[in-house]
């Protein structure tokens, strides 16, 4: 609570203040130039700016160690993981050039995080923050992976560094996760409105209009959530997660075919297993059996994938299994996972898997552990119902249950329907 | 569907965002890979195209192959490589000199080459054709608008063959990934994203017609048709014959309409120019239009690709149409003076005698045609080369005939020349010859017609050269 109360404070001083940063970005060849604003062209031709750099000087350590950071975030936005190896080669030959540079392991950093190996994130993260602890961009990195761990105390201490050095859309963004995971969507909705103000390009400006958009969904302002996925769009015709985003907003309007329609486009652009699983749901609620396996199939074969190159995805498998009938894997892949890290989104997986496994009372524990902060996740709440029914007590199921609707009431596909019949059950029943 | 997209989303902010995470593959799982190889003949453009699924695609591409759902077959896959390859060519624009082409599918075969976690990708090569028999120069578009979202590789290479060379193309005529065969893993590459190209092609060096200078298909000086035929000609003989065609077409291109005679006879009429003044309009203009040939061809030459010739035409337009407008309103302007000051000729360039005897109608000796008045005619009808000069000569360049392919453009010039001076003659008789049938009046009056008819030229063609910008 005091740390949220710290944060409140250092955010509210910043949204007053002139929208100056702090502390100015220095050098040009700062990899903060990829992330946050004074961001300016766009990302390929920096890339190719910096690839023709570093063959001309290769032992130009910054440029190379920049170069590393813009593959990584090239990934990010194209969400094509083929950049990563090249950053990794990159930063490699940045740290032989100047060993234990800032720059390289925060792009090393980075790296790991973008492929969920948290602790050698926050290892790489914390090292670049011990050389050069005015970046703000250091901080970012060591409080990513600390929230991922499970560790919220310190990692929103290092959001509030971060927005303390240098307020802008990277540190903002940062700012609203850690009020929406302690349950102020409203304080949430205020940071990310600012972070999108700073943002410096088109990227970051589409990124955040589409984060508000889906904090304005959880809220149940349907329109306002429209209007911003679809400013993303406008800003960024490619922006991905805004477009399976009007997706959800068919759904909450009620048009499942057009929501159906939305996300298959999608897919054919881009069939990450979220949007591949969100697919296969929707044609789940349409009763179409047969197109839901088919893309429930497509999730599977993209998990083998994942695990055949070494990427961690056992957070993400326990809920897919645990919904979609193989209880026993789910269970140990959210065992797996929370070996790892004991983070609240590993609560819920592994509370969840329980309960699909019939261990209703071993769950239970996990469901409070998942909302021990107090965010208003309804998942996280539909999933405590269901838990507490399996238990028998209807008074905490219902109430559960109520909390889901009314403060996320578009938390899931199938969760929101299955959750509205088993209030109306306890209700009705009562 | 909100949270796995949030949740990984906000595991990092803004810094990094990755919905996925590394693979084997060097461009990921996910990736639709494409490449398109054009080849230019004489008879057809050709189109090798490979479609390059990785497993992701693969998979979701296998209830369209496989129908019955019984696993993939041999048949099944041919016919899905047949449809796949109908659906390609719809999204193709092959454009040759304006037209679309419509594509016709020569072969199509797909294999399934096994990729990461036993899983299979999938590769569909298919050779797309459409035939040009008869336009053997000119220009080439091609655009894949096949699923421009898609990650993946797209390259496009192009070459010509069977005597075709492609002048500026925007592509190479190479792969570097050995049509998708093995992409490069250099730290210092991004993935190509090519998706359309444009060239000019024409015949090459060397790769006429073979035998005789028949221009058969082509019509005459269509970009270079007949005359670039005659750079490839060896012995003696058949260059002095070559050297003369050159000039016929010079003589013949200069009264083809729009091409600076109009500007010439009516400058003579305008100025009551005489015979030694319109020969040395015509030469002007044929000196003119050689340094402007040499010039833009030499530029074309040092400059290479990235300069192309056509951008600098429209602009060229406009300056021979705002000289000669010029000329023109100067023409009216001295004639205004001349009349008004009666003998008072401080502005005009020579003194006022009288021509022909005919008082009334004295105009200077040289006329109102002064030696920079030649110049700027020179330089209207000039500069504007004859893009079949202009190819001839880089083509002669090109194949290192420099000097065959200068003297070429010099006689095709001359030509030009000789229509000019013919052409002014013929002004001067009709000129003359109206002075003894028509009235006072309309003889004085045709120089002024004829100045505000340069005035018009000069203005339609700055007007149709900033249309085509």
């Amino acid at each position: 609570m005091a740390v949220g109360l710290v944060l409140a404070g250092g955010l509210g001083l910043f949204l007053r203040i002139d929208p100056e940063p702090a502390v100015p970005s220095g050098r040009g060849a700062d990899p903060g130039a990829f992330l946050g604003p004074g961001a300016s062209g766009s990302l390929a031709s920096s890339v190719a700016a910096l690839q023709q750099r570093v063959r001309e000087v290769p032992d130009d350590w910054q440029a190379s160690a920049s170069l590393g950071l813009a593959y990584v975030q090239q990934g990010r936005i194209t969400g094509d993981p083929g950049y990563y190896p090249k950053a990794a080669g990159a930063l490699r030959l940045s740290l032989r050039a100047q060993p234990e540079n800032a720059d390289a392991l925060l792009g090393l950093a980075a790296l790991a995080s973008a492929r969920h190996d948290f602790d050698r994130a926050l290892d790489y993260g914390q090292r670049a923050r011990d050389k050069d602890p005015h970046d703000a961009n250091v901080h970012g990195v060591v409080g990513d992976a600390l929230i991922e761990l499970g560790r919220y105390d310190e990692g929103f201490e290092a959001f509030q560094t971060m927005v303390d050095t240098r307020p802008d859309t990277a540190s903002l963004s940062r700012a609203s996760y850690a009020f929406e995971l302690q349950g102020d969507r409203k304080a949430a909705i205020t940071a990310m409105r600012a972070a999108r103000g700073y943002a410096g390009n088109p990227s970051d400006a589409a990124w955040t209009s589409y984060q508000l958009g889906e904090l304005y969904l959880a809220e149940g302002r349907v329109r306002k959530a429209a209007d911003a996925f679809r400013d993303g769009i406008r800003i960024d015709p490619t922006s991905i997660g805004s477009l399976a985003g009007l997706a959800s907003i068919d759904l909450a309007r009620g048009d499942l075919e057009g929501a159906i329609a939305r996300m298959q486009e999608v897919v054919a652009r881009f069939p990450a297993p979220e949007y591949v699983i969100a697919l296969g749901d929707l044609h789940t609620r349409a009763g179409d059996a047969e197109a839901a396996e088919r893309q429930y199939d497509l999730a599977k074969v993209e998990a083998d994938l994942f695990r055949d190159a070494g990427v961690n995805v056992d957070l993400e498998l326990a809920l897919f299994f645990a919904d979609h009938g193989d209880p026993r894997q789910a269970l140990a892949a959210a065992e797996a996972e929370w070996a790892k890290r004991e983070s609240i989104h590993v609560a819920d997986a592994i509370a969840w898997a329980l309960h699909v496994n019939g261990r209703d009372e071993e769950a239970a524990r996990y469901a409070r552990r998942a909302l021990s902060l107090g965010t208003e996740e309804g998942l996280f709440l539909y999933h405590a119902g269901m838990i507490e029914l399996g238990l028998g007590d209807r008074e905490a199921a219902r109430q559960y249950l109520r909390e889901a609707l009314e403060l996320d009431p578009w938390f899931s596909i199938l969760g929101v329907p299955e959750a509205r019949r088993a209030l109306a059950r306890l209700e009705g029943g009562r | 569907m909100r949270r796995p997209a949030a949740l990984l989303a906000l595991i990092s902010g803004l810094l990094l965002w990755s919905p996925t995470a590394a693979s084997a593959h060097p461009l990921g799982n996910f990736t639709v890979n494409r490449y398109a190889g054009i080849v230019v003949s004489r008879e057809s453009v050709l189109i090798d195209y490979v479609l390059d699924l990785a497993e992701i695609p693969t998979f979701q591409e296998r209830s369209a192959i496989d129908l019955d759902g019984d696993g993939v077959e041999e048949a099944e896959l041919q016919a899905w490589s047949r449809e796949k390859a109908e659906a390609i060519a719809e999204g193709i624009e092959l454009v040759v000199d304006r037209r679309r082409l419509e594509l016709d599918i020569g072969g199509a075969a797909a294999s399934m080459p096994p990729g990461q976690a036993g899983l299979p990708t999938l590769r569909l090569e298919v050779t797309f054709s459409a035939p040009i028999a008869g336009v053997r120069s000119g220009e080439l578009r091609f655009e894949d608008r096949n699923e421009p979202d898609r990650l993946g590789w797209r390259e496009i290479t192009a070459t010509g063959t069977d005597g075709i060379v492609l002048t500026s193309s925007s592509v190479p005529g190479s792969s570097v990934t050995d049509r998708l065969s093995s992409y490069p893993e250099d730290l210092l590459s991004s993935p190509l994203s090519v998706t359309m190209m444009e060239t000019a092609f024409e015949p090459g060096p060397g790769h006429g017609d073979g035998g005789a200078a028949t221009p058969t298909a082509s019509p005459p000086l269509s970009a270079g048709g007949s005359l670039g035929v005659l750079v490839g000609r060896e012995g003696a003989l058949l260059m002095a014959l070559g050297l003369l065609v050159a000039m016929a077409l010079g003589a013949w291109h200069a009264l083809l309409p729009g091409h600076g005679k109009t500007l010439v006879a009516a400058t003579i009429v305008g100025t009551e120019a005489k015979v030694r003044q319109a020969i040395e309009a015509g030469l002007a203009v044929a000196l003119m239009h050689t340094a402007s040939v040499v010039a833009l061809g030499v530029s074309v030459l040092v400059l290479e690709r990235t300069f192309r010739p056509e951008t600098l035409y429209p602009w060229l337009g406009v300056a021979s149409g705002a000289v000669a407008a010029a000329i023109g309103t100067h023409l009216i302007r001295c004639r205004w003076r001349f009349w008004e000051g009666s003998g008072h000729h401080g502005h005009v360039p020579g003194s006022a005698k009288s021509v022909d005897g005919h008082r009334h109608l004295a105009a200077p000796a040289d006329g109102f045609l002064s030696r920079r008045g030649i110049t700027a005619l020179a330089f209207a009808g000039g500069i504007l080369p004859a893009p079949s000069a202009l190819i001839v000569l880089i083509a002669a360049i090109e194949s290192h005939r420099a000097t065959y392919g200068l003297a070429l453009v010099l006689a095709f010039s001359l030509g030009l020349a000789v229509s000019l001076i013919l052409v002014g003659l013929g002004a001067i008789r009709v000129r003359s010859g109206m002075q003894h049938r028509f009235s006072a009046g309309i003889v004085r009056l045709a120089p002024v017609v004829a100045a505000a008819a340069i005035v018009l030229v000069g203005v339609f063609v700055m007007a149709r050269s900033l249309a085509s910008i």
